[in-house]
């Protein structure tokens, strides 16, 4: 079934423009092949069907068999971001990578979620050394009675009856290293994260 | 352990084996593969799993693929084992037949 109605081809022309644009943070190149080979698909179920099949209704069970474009698109596009992030060690393209992946399974959100913390965490340690230069008085480690009561930030109305300050400037240099240690290995477990997902993963290979 | 979950976890870790080795001697297209998994296997796999799968394997440097012209009139994209896939291939042949004969004769012992 070659010849198709003006309806038809409409039905396919918006489902792979949909496609077209869910792909449309990779590549030119890689988008373009990807939508030939899902159209090529479609037009082969279509060839398959039978006479007495309708051509709309063949179309309509080619693509429900397909799935939505956003569903299985998305994971070209997670595929990509996550392996090219890493790569090339683009952290913008690791963070997209894994927002998406967090949005559509489950693991992926628990992973994702980790990620962001552990980050945060370690941002916060090389945060908290360069603001002890600015707030002298607020940062450090902070002890009541030999107890540690805070490290970091003692802001506002905190009752410092008794505490005291142990670490001086000292603060700097272990707040930097702690952070700095912190962020390689949560980008060492990012990495074995990701290769993980991509089973036997070696290396990114352009053909 | 419920059965539906250990099945699930079972085909998803031998889905790409199962591709792979259907490309061992032969080049083949998206359809292709889809067709004779769902024909004479139980790994159920659907288009929407099959392409992504495909464009990771590549990814990944197992699988190389090429445009061919059909004689339908559509050009298909034809996906054969690369140099590392063909090693790969033979590897997990070699190590599932280890296998199964491992687990049929652990179930002989438990008879």
């Amino acid at each position: 079934m070659t010849e198709s109605s003006p309806e038809t081809k409409k039905l396919l022309d918006d489902y792979l423009q949909k496609l077209k644009d869910v792909l449309r943070p990779l590549p030119e190149k890689e988008r373009d092949e990807i939508v030939l080979e899902i159209k090529g698909h479609i037009q082969e179920k279509l060839s398959q069907s039978s006479q007495a099949e309708g051509d709309k209704e063949a179309l309509m069970n080619a693509l429900i068999k397909l799935g939505k474009p956003e569903e299985y698109g998305s994971e070209f596009v997670t595929d990509y971001l996550l392996s090219r992030g890493i790569e090339r060690r683009h952290a913008g393209m690791i963070f997209k990578g894994l927002i998406r992946w967090g949005c559509n399974t489950l693991v992926g959100f628990f992973y994702s979620l980790f990620f962001f913390v552990s980050y945060s965490i370690s941002l916060s340690f090389v945060f908290i050394g360069i603001m002890k230069p600015i707030f002298q008085e607020q940062v450090g480690f902070f002890l009541r009675d030999g107890i540690p009561q805070n490290f970091g930030f003692i802001m506002g109305a905190i009752d410092r009856q008794g505490m005291h300050e142990v670490l001086g400037y000292w603060i700097i240099p272990i707040t930097l290293i702690i952070g700095i240690v912190w962020f390689f290995a949560t980008t060492w477990l990012l990495k074995k994260v990701i290769r993980n997902r991509f089973g036997f993963w070696r290396k990114y290979q352009e053909r | 352990m419920e059965l539906s979950k250990w099945i699930a976890q079972t085909r998803k870790g031998t889905l790409e084996m199962g591709i792979l080795v259907l490309l061992r001697n032969k080049r083949r297209y998206g359809l292709e593969i889809l067709e004779i998994l769902e024909k004479n296997s139980g790994l159920m796999v659907t288009e929407g799993t099959l392409y992504p799968l495909m464009n990771r394997l590549k990814r990944e440097g197992l699988v190389i693929s090429e445009w061919v012209e059909s004689e339908s009139g559509h050009p298909r994209k034809y996906y054969s084992l690369s140099k590392e896939g063909k090693k790969l291939v033979e590897q997990m042949i070699e190590y599932w037949s280890t296998f199964s004969n491992t687990l049929s004769r652990l179930i002989e012992e438990g008879r």
